[in-house]
């Protein structure tokens, strides 16, 4: 499934790299997603994240000729949104000034379902779990988004964030421990 | 010591699949498919809070990429017709300055050339003979009757002009 949509979008690339828009227009539909998840993951903050993924879409559309396909689309635009959510993060805000973002949870609120008490629940649950993830050091979070939620190698995350192979595995195996401290802590047990 | 390594091989695999060695070793110790468990646990906790965007968001993001990608085109194409205009008389006064000075050589050359060969060619000796056969006959033919000659050349008036003021005799 994930070979199938990477080719996909490898052939919408060629076509973009053409100057053709629809097939970048839909190369941002299918990719948006994960790169708003990266940027929210990074700064904290979703309005920051979606202009953030606004800025590395289009610097994308803009620099899609000197993307040679030696690693995927992907990995390239994700590189992209690292730096600029990095930069932005440098420039100014940190992720524990903004604390827990009101707008995720103002959407889940309004959304309707036949259980409200177990919806709450779930509410409670993503703040704590989004507040203790914006606790983490920046790199680990950054390793930990992209092989736990967008499922990619750590060859790959090593080429997305510039470093060792060694230092994203271990960015990786902290943040994982220092999860299972924080589901201990909030009593989640097995 | 083995323990510590696979469950350090755990931590990097989860949320992922296992491999066939790895599912063998857990089948085996307790302890590595308790740690395992527990991973398995976390990560279903963590998928919940995988981001999604709410459709108005998609909807913004996706137009804002468009008027984005349309508005720097834009840009794009007015800085490089910026560009020609610019470029347009300086690409013509270089090609100008280089083009003048490339010629200037190149038509001296040719002037000299010209030069030489119209003195080559024109130049040459003619025999005596051929000089005073040559003299003669123009003498004979165009000066054989002088005062004929000059009067024919007058218009009436400057004859009458002559007759009034000078003696024509005396002059011829």
């Amino acid at each position: 499934m994930a070979q199938e949509s990477n080719d996909r979008i490898a052939r919408l690339v060629e076509q973009a790299k053409r100057g053709d828009r629809e097939a970048f227009s839909e190369i941002v539909k299918l990719v948006m997603n994960r790169v708003v998840a990266l940027t929210y993951r990074i700064t904290g903050n979703r309005e920051t994240a979606l202009d953030l993924a606004q800025d590395t879409l289009i610097t994308a559309w803009e620099r899609l000729e000197q993307f040679r396909g030696e690693s995927s689309f992907l990995s390239w635009l994700m590189r992209i949104a690292t730096n600029r959510s990095l930069n932005h993060l440098s420039r100014a805000v940190t992720v524990r000034e903004q604390g827990v973002d009101p707008v995720t949870v103002e959407q889940i609120s309004v959304s309707t379902s036949s259980n409200p008490e177990k919806e709450l629940e779930g509410v409670e649950l993503q703040q704590s779990v989004q507040s203790f993830m914006s606790k983490l050091p920046t790199q680990q979070r950054i390793a930990f988004e992209l092989r736990f939620y967008q499922q990619f190698s750590f060859d790959e995350i090593a080429g997305v964030t510039g470093k060792a192979l060694g230092t994203v595995k271990t960015n990786y195996r902290e943040s994982i421990k220092k999860l299972r401290v924080w589901m201990k802590d909030k009593g989640h047990h097995s | 010591m083995k323990c510590a390594l696979i469950q350090q091989e755990l931590i990097e695999l989860t949320g992922q699949e296992l491999s066939h060695s790895l599912s063998q070793h857990l089948s085996e110790c307790c302890e590595c498919s308790s740690f395992w468990t527990e991973l398995i646990t976390l990560s279903d906790l963590l998928v919940t809070e995988n981001f999604e965007l709410s459709e108005s968001e998609s909807e913004r993001l996706l137009q804002n990429i468009e008027d984005g990608i349309a508005l720097r085109t834009i840009k794009l194409v007015n800085r490089r017709s910026f560009k020609l205009t610019q470029l347009i008389p300086i690409a013509a006064s270089i090609l100008l300055l280089f083009g003048i000075n490339r010629m200037k050589p190149d038509q001296n050359r040719q002037i000299t050339q010209i030069a030489e060969t119209t003195i080559e060619s024109d130049y040459y000796e003619p025999e005596e003979t051929m000089v005073s056969e040559l003299l003669s006959e123009y003498t004979s033919y165009r000066f054989a009757e002088p005062s004929e000659t000059l009067l024919g050349d007058l218009t009436d008036d400057e004859l009458a002009y002559l007759n009034d003021n000078f003696d024509v005799g005396d002059i011829l």
